[in-house]
């Protein structure tokens, strides 16, 4: 559990709650019903969406301690001194990562809506495995839904900072 | 407050967002920056110092009389500050009709909060605004609705016991007409007449993004600010200031960042009445987003007509006449889209083809189903899906090989401009330009048809059910009649362009900069551009139809000449290329406009190869391969971008997504467990065939619609591609196609009767047969383990096979 945890008057409870956020330790106080997305949000991470709230969309993909997450249904007391990443860890406007530029030279986004949670899956996935071949691409992408631009150009993207060749696979 | 206040109460966190010049190689779209590194701004992200959230109560029965709604639980819970129901309020607004043209509509408008009778699940009937969006959300639980069920309609045939509206027995809410001739002598010269009925369900655009508005008034309640409008700004702002009293400009549509739009999302709804409302009454800024499963309820749907389609044909292949009876499900109350939804059908089921005869009415029918609007490709989705699995049928009738029966009727180039009347009830709609045989060959082409056919015949020898088909469209682009634009030099020398249009991740900004940068001769990387903002300009009349290139494009290219005059007249001899050029001439500004009465017509050809696993039934999309004129690519990567993004939504609308109710009016698919959208797996690698064709003379760019395209003839395509696979022609006839659709035409499972072709060649045998065995869909969908969340896989199946009748 968490270090501290307080009763108000009218019975609800409140605990702190704190973890890491792209390295940076972060303390809130929070309502212990609190989806790890919702508190991120409240922190100020506003890259992980809300598509859908029910664990489907991975809109709200994060990593916690490496591994993706769909934050929308994670506690966040779940994460209490764990290590979370989101997409303003992986670079900033001024210094983006190869990732980052990958899509959007290949068009992997249009909306961008769904792009952090696609960020945050071809991270993990580079981490551990730095040349996937096309259908571990497509594998690690598979679990989120991305309603503008059909896929390949974000399979394209994780595959030209992997330098995976595109495969012929999709033809059948 | 003034804008300017405003502005600097965006949270620390957005300060470092900042503009980068696009022209650096690194990136693809200047928009791209925010949005990759976290720093884009979706109306879920505006934060509001002091804001509330507002949670709207929805009706949980599809039909019935409200008896009461009693508050008071609602209103003594922690944190509410607010609590209102349509008697609370002196005046009950309507969503008002933005399209004119069945005013008789103006009898089926929704209240802003349903007052007597509810009439579709997801109604909104109360509002709670409270501190919390958790405690808002477990108020609104405390909401006692007591309501007398009525019998709900929820067929478009079926008698309306309870009507829908009791003004209204037989529920047809508008009708259109258009008749050239009796169709009933053309069918009885015809050598062939055929006759199919065919459905497309209930469907919707479904940004990834839900719909979200703040609300904000300064302290003298003159001023209104907003967050979250988006596609028809304009028409929105107008709306809103009339419900409130204000003038337009006392209304401010602040830019945000849209998570997609396809059609839906940006339309006026109830919660844009709603939301300034309690901003209004508690003095605080007021922020609502919804939620997918309200989402699901609240959101136009769209699609769910029935054809009753039937076609003359000569025995050489003529086409004689078309006749067609369709029921467009309405919904319940009539959208700002009013009597368009019921008129596309009409307009687009000719599609490209001669016919001396046309007959076809289409009725708007009210249910007790959520109200009905756009999303991408409205009615020639459906009237595609239709027109090109019967143009198969009556080929295989005829025994002539599909391809060449389209040929035949083809209009050629030579007939443009092509009229296509309509009779004396309906405009006519003109071709503008376009060579429809050559688009047909560029896609045989691309596919090389022959080779794929030689290869299906050589599979299906191998027992494997595979097929090819093709589906013709005609992209009607560029509706709404004018669009302006602002372009400024500002003091720095830098080049802005204004506009209410919206960026909605279709690339606006990029292609209204290249517009620019090749008029004037400056680079990219000098030129801004403001979208889906009231605050400096409110010009421009929205983002729909596919229309921003031609409209928004063109009235982007009409200021730039301006300027450029300006520059010239001012100094024939300045280079534009220099910075210090525009730096002499600003700070200044013109507006560029461009009018344009009627659509372009942008014609193009799916093409679609698909093999049916017998065992589990699942299709797999092996091509898909799309041949286009758009007359001319403005931004190469973004059409193309459109054109795949759109296919695959064909391929989710005609294998996946469904919105079913049930008898009751419960809708059935109101999360992303029931209601199923392509994921990579599901996605054909889709190879688009871009041609630019001159012609077109509408628009001083020479562009067609381009955001819609990719959709229009998928359902035809790739519905024909199952029912050649199947081998049985007239076996698909409604979408989406779920494995209860082929079941019947499958061939019993190998080894149980022996080995054998199961289908073979181009012979349409018929096969009827059913199989037994067990029923599994789309083994391939699977969500990795390492994900929270595994379990839908098997869920995903378990409900899609559950839902089906
Ligand atoms: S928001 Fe978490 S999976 Fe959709
Ligand atoms: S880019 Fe819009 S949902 Fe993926």
């Amino acid at each position: 559990m968490t270090d501290e945890e307080r009763h108000d008057g009218d019975g609800s409870t409140r605990l702190t709650v704190s973890y890491g956020i792209n390295g940076k330790v972060s303390a809130r106080e929070i309502d212990p019903s609190e989806s790890l997305l919702d508190d991120l949000r409240a922190r100020g991470f506003t890259g992980a969406h809300a598509g859908c709230e029910h664990g489907v969309c991975g809109a709200c993909t994060v990593l916690v301690d490496g591994e993706p997450v769909r934050s929308c249904i994670v506690l966040s007391v779940q994460v209490q001194g764990a290590a979370v990443e989101t997409v303003e860890g992986l670079g900033t406007v001024d210094r983006p990562s190869d990732l980052q530029q990958a899509f959007s030279q290949c068009r992997g986004l249009q909306c961008g809506f769904c792009t952090p949670g696609f960020l945050m899956l071809a991270t993990a996935l580079l981490r551990r495995d730095p040349t996937p071949d096309h259908e571990a691409i497509r594998e690690a992408v598979s679990s989120n839904l991305c309603r503008c631009t059909g896929y390949h150009s974000i399979v394209e993207a994780i595959g030209r900072v992997s330098g995976t060749p595109r495969s012929s696979h999709d033809r059948g | 407050m003034t804008p300017d206040q405003l502005a600097t109460k965006v949270r620390p966190a957005r300060q470092g967002r900042r503009q980068i010049d696009d022209d650096r190689p690194e990136w693809g779209r200047r928009e791209d920056v925010p949005l990759v590194t976290g720093q884009g701004e979706y109306v879920g992200d505006v934060s509001r110092d002091g804001e509330l959230f507002l949670r709207v109560v929805r009706s949980p029965v599809a039909h019935g009389r409200i008896v009461s709604v009693g508050l008071e639980a609602a209103r003594a819970a922690d944190g509410v500050e607010l609590a209102l129901c349509a008697t609370d309020l002196d005046d009950v607004p309507e969503i008002p009709l933005r399209v004119h043209n069945r005013p008789e509509l103006r009898s089926y408008l929704q209240p802003v909060l349903a007052g007597s009778v509810v009439r579709y699940v997801g109604e909104p009937v109360a509002i709670v605004v409270g501190r919390s969006q958790r405690e808002v959300e477990d108020a609104a639980d405390l909401v006692e609705l007591d309501i007398q069920e009525l019998v709900p309609v929820v067929d478009v045939e079926s008698v309306q016991k309870d009507p829908v509206w009791e003004s209204t027995p037989d529920g047809r809410l508008c009708s259109f007409v258009a008749r050239t001739a009796d169709f009933q002598e053309a069918a009885q010269e015809a050598d062939l007449v055929v006759t199919q009925v065919f459905d497309t369900a209930r469907d919707t655009g479904l940004p990834l993004e839900t719909r979200g508005l703040v609300a904000e008034w300064n302290a003298a309640a003159t001023e209104l600010h907003l967050w979250g409008p988006t596609k028809f700004v304009r028409f929105t702002r107008a709306s809103v200031a009339e419900w409130f009293h204000l003038e337009p400009a006392q209304v401010v549509c602040h830019h945000v960042d849209v998570g997609g739009m396809f059609g839906p999302r940006g339309e006026l709804y109830p919660e844009d009445f709603l939301v300034p409302l309690a901003a209004l009454k508690l003095r605080r800024p007021v922020k609502w987003i919804e939620d997918r499963n309200e989402h699901f309820l609240a959101i136009n749907h769209s699609r769910g007509q029935r054809h009753r389609i039937t076609v003359a044909v000569d025995a050489d292949g003529r086409l004689r006449g078309l006749k067609d009876e369709i029921l467009q499900d309405f919904g319940a109350y009539a959208r700002p889209i009013g009597g368009r939804l019921t008129e596309i059908p009409v307009e687009a089921i000719p599609g490209p083809y001669r016919w001396p005869v046309i007959d076809v009415t289409c009725h708007a029918v009210a249910t007790n189903k959520t109200p009905m609007g756009t999303m991408r490709g409205p009615g020639t989705f459906d009237a595609g899906f239709v027109r090109e699995r019967m143009m198969d049928i009556v080929a295989a009738r005829l025994e002539m090989d599909p391809l060449e029966f389209r040929r035949r009727n083809l209009i050629t180039a030579e007939e443009m401009p092509y009229q296509q009347d309509f009779g004396g009830e309906m405009h006519p709609s003109v071709y503008d330009s376009g060579d429809f045989p050559l688009v047909l060959d560029e896609l045989s082409e691309a596919v090389d048809v022959q080779l794929v056919r030689a290869e299906i015949h050589r599979r299906r020898m191998e027992g494997e059910l595979v097929g090819f088909g093709v589906g013709l469209f005609l992209a009607h682009a560029g509706l709404g009649v004018e669009e302006s634009i602002k372009l400024e030099v500002t003091a720095e020398g830098r080049l802005r362009l204004l506009t209410a249009g919206s960026e909605i991740g279709q690339g606006l900004a990029t292609m209204l900069r290249i517009v620019v940068a090749e008029v004037l001769g400056v680079p990219q990387a000098r030129i801004d551009v403001v979208t889906n903002s009231t605050e400096h300009f409110d010009g421009g009349t929205g983002t729909f139809s596919a229309r921003s290139t031609i409209f928004s494009g063109s009235a982007a290219h009409d200021a730039a000449q301006q300027l450029l005059a300006d520059l010239r007249s001012t100094d024939p001899a300045a280079d534009p290329s220099d910075p210090d050029t525009w730096r002499i001439l600003g700070p200044r500004s013109v507006i560029g406009t461009h009018r344009q009465s009627s659509p372009t017509f942008g014609f193009g050809v799916h093409g679609a190869v698909v093999r049916i696993d017998p065992d589990t039934l699942a299709v797999t999309v092996e091509r898909l391969v799309v041949a286009y004129d758009c007359g001319r690519a403005i931004d190469r990567p973004s059409l193309v971008g459109q054109i795949v993004g759109a296919a695959m939504q064909g391929v989710g609308g005609t294998f996946l997504q469904h919105l079913p109710f049930d008898e009751h009016g419960q809708p059935q698919s109101t999360t992303f467990m029931d209601y199923l959208v392509p994921t990579v797996y599901e996605a054909p690698d889709v190879e688009v065939v871009l041609l630019e064709l001159a012609g077109t003379d509408s628009n001083p760019l020479g562009v067609k619609g381009g955001g819609e395209a990719g959709i229009m003839g998928a359902g035809g395509a790739l519905a024909n591609a199952v029912a050649d696979a199947l081998g049985v022609p007239d076996s698909i006839t409604r979408l989406p196609i779920g494995p209860d659709a082929l079941l019947p035409f499958v061939p019993p499972l190998a080894g149980q009767d022996g080995i054998g072709p199961r289908s073979c060649g181009w012979d349409y045998a018929k096969r009827t047969e059913a199989r037994g065995g067990t029923l599994l869909i789309r083994p391939e969908r699977h969500v990795p383990a390492a994900l929270v969340g595994a379990s839908a896989a098997v869920a995903l199946a378990w409900w899609w096979i559950r839902r089906r009748p």
